[in-house]
């Protein structure tokens, strides 16, 4: 075989291992809750305090990073004054809550991933580092160098409103089955600095100088008892120190570290066992919070890379299919652009597949058979839901009703059942359903339209 | 056709960036994950093209990896000063307004090490709290033996003592 053949053949090993079309979905989700943590994170942890308060800090000395020095070059100063680090801090958490929501993303979360590094490096520029946020660091940069707002974002959700504005209609979609060849190398690289980060760490434990290449030495018990004892007089952990106390059970959790980090490489090879690795990866780290306060928290966030989220859902909604829950039937009003844009908006978060978007101008005559009581005029008045009970709700009350049924949208049902809004609700409705444009129907004289076979 | 081509080349663009970003972080990431065993192995050119964290967040890690043996003693410290009136406290980290980590890692460090630069440090943040000044500062171990009997406590020892009072040096 050729020089050329082979490099052709590694290639197309190398594209189909990181460029296989994967779900934006999955991106979409991790991207969600990895930067929701690390805003999270800046809010809660006293992060901006901590950073102003460094340089006061007696004992410590100034002693810049190299990737902070390099972040550091286009300013006039050495160490950066307060009100400069205060700046920073704010263009972080607005660029992470842009990139949250997905509003420019790809732009919003590299300003995102620059800023946490800017300010984290800063912290680690007076003599001492820690480990749990390296990883997340590398992953918001990895992130932003992917089509990780491609879907779930404003960004996508106005890029879909106006396309069905400018068709003037509305087709029902998924979102779950967009995939692209470039959405799963992203999570699949951090999966593999998971692997190498846990191997590293299992290296290290089994590595002894002096004792052959591997030596089981670490998991004699003594040394776990020695790290229990001393994180647990260091950050006052009294669990810490009982634990330290009982040297079975530390020579157990001894073996069962080790294993864990070891072999946490074989998620890639068998990826069934995520289910396994993760809950075990999430014990592992909040129980060596509660017992060492090592927080690693961030782990727990970046296990999101593992889930495959869009085949979760996917089972989900079979499962509900399966068991005979029949999806509920919104009938629009598909000349109103505001129905258009309304059902964009609840079939872009309707990931289960809950809900059967019927147009009034092709579904009425089975409508109006089936429920001879409801006149068209009624119809696009307001919107009716059928419900697969077979009850009929309209307007408000049908909106209520439909967000039941579309569990991302869960969090307005707070809003939705407040006091007083059984009145208010219909009557906000009606105004606004009142007021709304409706396009006129197409004829042969008036526009052009493509001839479709309609079900 | 043209617009098959645009349609073509930044996916081609795309894969190159993405591919050359896999191979950098994740040769980065392998590099200082395996260089930190490279230095206690023959390797000493590994050892000299940098020390940790210069690549952060490159890291290795080797947390909590060196091995103890039977015996070994967890030293607990405590921190004793002395004031004028010949009266003792222990002080603790809430007393020089650190964390307990800062505390532990700071102070008690730099008595250890007999930093007198950093202890000064110290003393003055404590001293900024409005507590009553201290004359002597005294650091006590007090030892915890790992056993195959159990965790044995130890009889206390000073390690060092410190006099702050300039009329008493």
């Amino acid at each position: 075989m050729s020089v050329g053949n082979q490099l052709s053949g590694s290639l197309k090993i190398w594209n189909s291992y990181w460029f296989y079309p994967a779900p934006l979905f999955n991106l979409a989700i991790c991207r969600i809750i990895i930067v929701g943590f690390q805003l999270g994170y800046l809010f809660w942890a006293s992060y901006l305090p901590n950073v102003l308060a460094q340089a006061d800090i007696a004992g410590l000395t100034y002693s810049p990073l190299p990737i902070f020095r390099v972040l550091n070059a286009p300013f006039p100063w050495d160490a950066p004054p307060s009100f400069f680090l205060t700046t920073i801090f704010l263009v972080t958490t607005v660029s992470g809550l842009l990139s949250l929501i997905g509003l420019r993303t790809n732009f919003s979360l590299l300003i995102f991933a620059i800023g946490n590094l800017y300010l984290q490096t800063y912290l680690y520029s007076f003599g001492k580092f820690h480990h749990p946020q390296a990883l997340m660091l590398i992953s918001l940069f990895v992130l932003a160098l992917s089509p990780v707002g491609r879907v779930l974002s404003i960004d996508d959700l106005s890029r879909r409103l106006k396309r069905n504005k400018q068709r003037r209609s509305f087709h029902p979609f998924n979102i779950l089955q967009d995939a692209s060849a470039t959405a799963r190398w992203p999570l699949l690289l951090i999966q593999w600095l998971f692997a190498i980060t846990y191997f590293s760490a299992a290296l290290n434990k089994l590595s002894v100088d002096g004792a052959g290449l591997f030596s089981a030495e670490w998991m004699n018990g003594y040394t776990l008892q020695y790290y229990l004892i001393s994180d647990g007089l260091l950050w006052g952990s009294d669990l810490g120190i009982w634990l330290g106390h009982q040297h079975l059970l530390v020579v157990v959790f001894s073996w069962v570290a080790i294993l864990f980090e070891a072999t946490l490489f074989l998620t890639l090879i068998f990826p069934k066992l995520v289910w396994i690795y993760i809950p075990m990866g999430a014990m592992f780290h909040i129980g060596i919070y509660v017992v060492q306060r090592a927080p690693f928290f961030q782990y727990l966030a970046l296990y999101a890379v593992f889930i495959p989220w869009t085949a979760a859902v996917k089972a989900i909604s079979n499962r509900l299919s399966s068991s005979g829950n029949r999806q509920a039937e919104i009938f629009y009003d598909g000349l109103c652009p505001l129905c258009i844009r309304a059902m964009t908006l609840l079939c872009y978060f309707d990931w289960f597949q809950r809900l059967a978007y019927r147009d009034l101008e092709v579904y009425w005559p089975r409508l109006s058979a089936q429920y001879p009581t409801i006149t068209l005029e009624d119809c696009q008045a307001e919107m009716h839901l059928l419900q697969p009970d077979g009850t009929v709700k309209k307007g408000f009350f049908a909106v209520r009703e439909i967000i039941g049924y579309i569990p991302p949208l869960w969090p307005l049902m707070a809003v939705m059942y407040l006091p007083g809004t059984r009145f208010i609700g219909p009557k906000n409705y009606s105004f606004v359903a009142s007021n709304r444009q409706r396009y006129q129907r197409c004829t042969f004289d008036e526009c052009s339209v493509e001839f479709t076979d309609k079900p | 056709m043209k617009s098959t081509a645009q349609k073509t080349n930044p996916g081609t663009v795309t894969r190159v960036a993405a591919s050359l970003a896999i191979l950098s972080i994740l040769s980065l990431q392998a590099f200082t994950a395996i260089f930190y065993r490279a230095c206690s192995l023959p390797i000493p050119f590994l050892c000299r093209l940098s020390k940790e964290p210069d690549l952060y967040p490159f890291l290795n890690y080797a947390m909590y990896s060196d091995i103890h043996s039977e015996g070994v003693s967890v030293n607990q410290h405590t921190l004793i000063a002395t004031f004028k009136d010949g009266t003792e406290k222990q002080l603790g980290a809430e007393d020089f307004a650190l964390s307990l980590y800062q505390f532990n890692t700071g102070i008690v460090v730099a008595i250890q090490n007999d930093d007198r630069l950093k202890v000064k440090q110290y003393i003055e943040a404590y001293n900024q709290t409005g507590e009553q000044p201290f004359v002597a500062l005294r650091l006590e171990t007090h030892p915890w033996k790992i056993t195959q009997n159990g965790v044995l406590e130890e009889t206390h020892q000073i390690v060092t003592s410190i006099a702050t009072d300039p009329d008493r040096k």
